[in-house]
């Protein structure tokens, strides 16, 4: 396993996470830089790598925070598990349908979150379009890059 | 160009975007000054502003004790030093204090500064303690309103902003309504100074308030510490 180079691309990801979150304000919660690095690899990529990543987030997250552990943990495995369970049906090789499948795994997660921290902040119908759609811009804009960071993690199975 | 070398160039690319985000082009500007008088220019402004900052900090604390002692009949007042921190959780706000378990500091005290409400600690060690502040979106505390109404405030996704979470009655806010704690709960005393509204919406748990402006920034604040019943001030 190519575990420096995951991990470097992990830190990287945390970094933007960290840099963009205040732009990004209440919308981190599904266009997180850290959920997008994880749905990434949660796409194609082995167990064994992704519960490392899971495991690398949840210590710097559960590390000099006031979260919750229920509430760091709960976001990352409803990304890995929706996008498992939706991989079984249609291919996360596809550009396009990717896209779909890891959209859908943020704003799983990014609404659960909300509930876990505070249930009575909801932003109705109008916020979780627009969150659907950062989180689309997200992703569309970092999966070139990480697509293209691809040879460093020599195992990985990603779109040729 | 070979795969590997369109790897590191990507991961060269997405570090250069990240560090643009933190807005790095101050220290590119400096460099008009050799590092000996950088260093000679770096110390003389440090030792300065460490002698100020000291002697602003004990009469801030003075102070500070001063105009909480008159609210605080039940508690012992602690002060200690903010320190605004970035907090690894993206949607949460936190702050850490200079002081921990060997000045009684605990889980659950409420924090104030001069402004008005800060927070609440919410994990203490040796030397330090965490605190929730109260823009956090966990954050919840009961109010009390100009006209004795009561309700339940909580912290919001935005910075320096809060939300009404429960009230009863009346279901409306009026501009520039301010907001105090009630005394209830025995982390607060009465009469904390808690925020303003600034937007009455309908419904009512839209309205946007504004906490105190000081909130997340360095500053002298006081921890109430609850005196136990037989305990001596």
């Amino acid at each position: 396993m190519k575990l420096p180079a995951l991990f470097l691309l992990l830190f990287l990801a945390l970094l933007t996470s960290d840099a963009y979150g205040s732009l990004l304000g209440p919308a981190v919660l599904v266009a997180d830089p850290a959920l997008v690095f994880l749905a990434w690899i949660s796409l194609a990529d082995r167990w064994p790598r992704i519960l490392a990543v899971v495991f690398g987030l949840s210590v710097y997250r559960l590390t000099g925070s006031v979260a919750t552990p229920l509430e760091v943990m709960a976001p990352l495995l409803v990304v890995v598990l929706v996008i498992r369970v939706i991989r079984m049906g249609i291919s996360p090789f596809d550009r396009w349908r990717r896209l779909g499948i890891v959209t859908l795994a943020l704003l799983t997660a990014g609404n659960l979150s909300q509930w876990l921290v505070a249930s009575h902040l909801s932003r109705g119908f109008q916020g979780f379009f627009a969150d659907g759609l950062l989180a689309l811009i997200v992703a569309a804009v970092l999966f070139p890059l990480l697509d293209l960071t691809r040879p460093l993690l020599k195992s990985a199975r990603y779109p040729q | 160009m070979k795969p590997l070398q369109s790897a590191y160039w990507a991961v060269g690319c997405w570090l250069v975007l990240t560090l643009v985000a933190y807005g790095l082009d101050p220290l590119f500007r400096s460099g008009r000054h050799n590092s000996m008088e950088k260093r000679y220019v770096d110390q003389i402004v440090q030792d300065f502003e460490i002698q100020k900052t000291e002697s602003y900090a004990a009469l801030t604390r003075q102070q500070l004790i001063d105009r909480w002692l008159p609210l605080a009949n039940n508690y012992e007042l602690v002060p200690a030093s903010l320190t605004p921190v970035t907090d690894r959780s993206p949607t949460r706000s936190s702050a850490l204090l200079d002081r921990g378990v060997e000045s009684g500091l605990r889980s659950g005290l409420g924090v104030v500064s001069e402004s008005g409400i800060v927070g609440r600690i919410v994990d203490s060690g040796d030397g330090w303690s965490r605190v929730q502040l109260a823009d956090d979106a966990g954050f919840v505390t009961p109010f009390v309103d100009e006209d004795g109404s009561r309700g339940i405030l909580s912290g919001s996704l935005f910075p320096q902003v809060a939300r009404l979470k429960m009230r009863l009655d009346p279901m409306t806010f009026s501009l520039d309504e301010r907001l105090f704690t009630d005394g209830s709960g025995g982390i607060f005393p009465a009469g904390v100074y808690l925020g303003a509204v600034v937007e009455p919406r309908t419904p009512i748990q839209n309205s946007k308030i504004l906490l105190p402006l000081t909130l997340g920034l360095a500053q002298e604040v006081i921890v109430f510490l609850p005196i136990k019943t037989g305990s001596s001030r």
